[in-house]
């Protein structure tokens, strides 16, 4: 899994101003800029945690990740957000 | 010589600043826990408090992530992410590069940063205890969510290191010593929001009997399983329990579901000599 892009990601969505509301209008101009697999890319695109969790990304990252996408931290699992 | 004033450990999840009245009193008992460990710290009047705390992928990125890291700013920026304090805290820098000369020397040749800023594993503690803040303060990373993991028993060893290298500053500077993480929660995982509180009972029975080694013998994944990924923190409070060298007092615990943490806040007594 490509953890360094990931994470990369994650913190760059939480820090870097106004890449969130880019990635909201359409994350394929944001998401390109990061080294990610095609699976991964869909994965962040569709907020897929257990996808993710199961690919091997670490928890603390993710559950930034999530939740800066708009995913609260106890809706990360929910029915029907799992694969 | 230098004294080690206060050695104390509390968790650190932002709930506590976000949500501070949930389960009135639950919280109630733990916000008078650090009302007393604060008023215990503004009567020791000290010269600068070493935080021990950890990072969520705030300050720290996989591009450079050291195991442990001092603190050597003259003013820390603390992050303020997801709601969490902001603001700035006064460095000890003086301190902080006394201190890392003396845990070098001991075989603990930690990592440095100029300018590292502070998440809330360091924030929300400054918060609950501003004479803390109010001493200037040295923070000190600790990697516990990023394996492979400093063991428990380095811990155990940098702890005494600590205690040592603090004995060891110039002058009459009283210092204390706060670590902060745990007790069980689970982070970023499908079991977010359970508490095993038979764990932290566990934990803090060890600390008040002052039986660390048992402590450092424990398994990582043993502790993942058993009281989640945020239990792993509890390296934060062996590093202080282990610069104290005497039993935990328990001021406060309570398992906080409102905040989905087991919450514990303890002092330690600190013993003289090596």
């Amino acid at each position: 899994m490509s953890i360094v892009g990931l994470n990369r990601l994650a913190r760059d969505l939480e820090h870097a101003p106004g890449l969130r509301e880019r990635f909201a209008a359409d994350p394929e101009q944001v998401l390109p800029g990061y080294a990610l697999t095609e699976e991964e890319r869909a994965a962040v695109t569709r907020r897929d945690a257990a996808w993710l969790l199961r690919a091997g990304m670490n928890p603390v990252a993710l559950r930034n990740l999530m939740v800066t996408l708009g995913v609260a931290h106890h809706e990360m699992y929910q029915e029907g957000r799992s694969t | 010589m230098a004294s080690l004033a206060l050695c104390a450990a509390t968790s650190h999840v932002g709930a506590i600043v976000k949500n501070p009245d949930a389960a009135p009193e639950q919280s109630g008992r733990l916000h008078q826990a650090w009302r007393s460990l604060d008023e215990e710290i503004a009567r020791l009047e000290l010269d600068a408090v070493v935080v021990i705390a950890t990072d969520h992928y705030e300050t720290f990125g996989l591009e450079n992530y050291p195991a442990f890291c001092l603190g050597l700013a003259p003013e820390h920026e603390a992050w303020g992410e997801f709601g969490n304090p902001s603001g700035t805290v006064a460095g000890r820098p003086e301190v902080a590069a006394r201190l890392l000369e003396g845990l070098t020397a001991r075989g603990f040749d930690l990592a440095r940063s100029h300018t590292m800023a502070l998440d809330h594993s360091f924030m929300v503690p400054l918060v609950k205890l501003p004479s803390a803040a109010a001493a200037g303060v040295v923070p000190f990373f600790v990697n516990c969510n990023t394996p492979p993991l400093p063991g428990l028993g380095r811990c155990l060893e940098l702890g005494r290191a600590l205690r040592d290298s603090i004995r060891e500053l110039p002058g009459d500077q009283r210092i204390g010593v706060i670590g902060t993480g745990g007790l069980s929660h689970w982070v970023g995982l499908p079991r977010f929001g359970d508490i095993n509180e038979a764990f932290d009972h566990a934990l803090l029975d060890l600390l008040v009997q002052g039986r660390l080694d048992e402590i450092a013998r424990w398994d990582d994944a043993w502790i993942e399983q058993e009281a989640g990924n945020g239990a792993l923190e509890l390296r934060t409070w062996l590093i202080t329990a282990a610069a104290a060298g005497g039993p935990a007092r328990v001021l406060g615990y309570e398992p906080m579901a409102p905040w989905t943490v087991g919450i514990g806040v303890t002092a330690f007594d600190v013993v003289e000599g090596p």
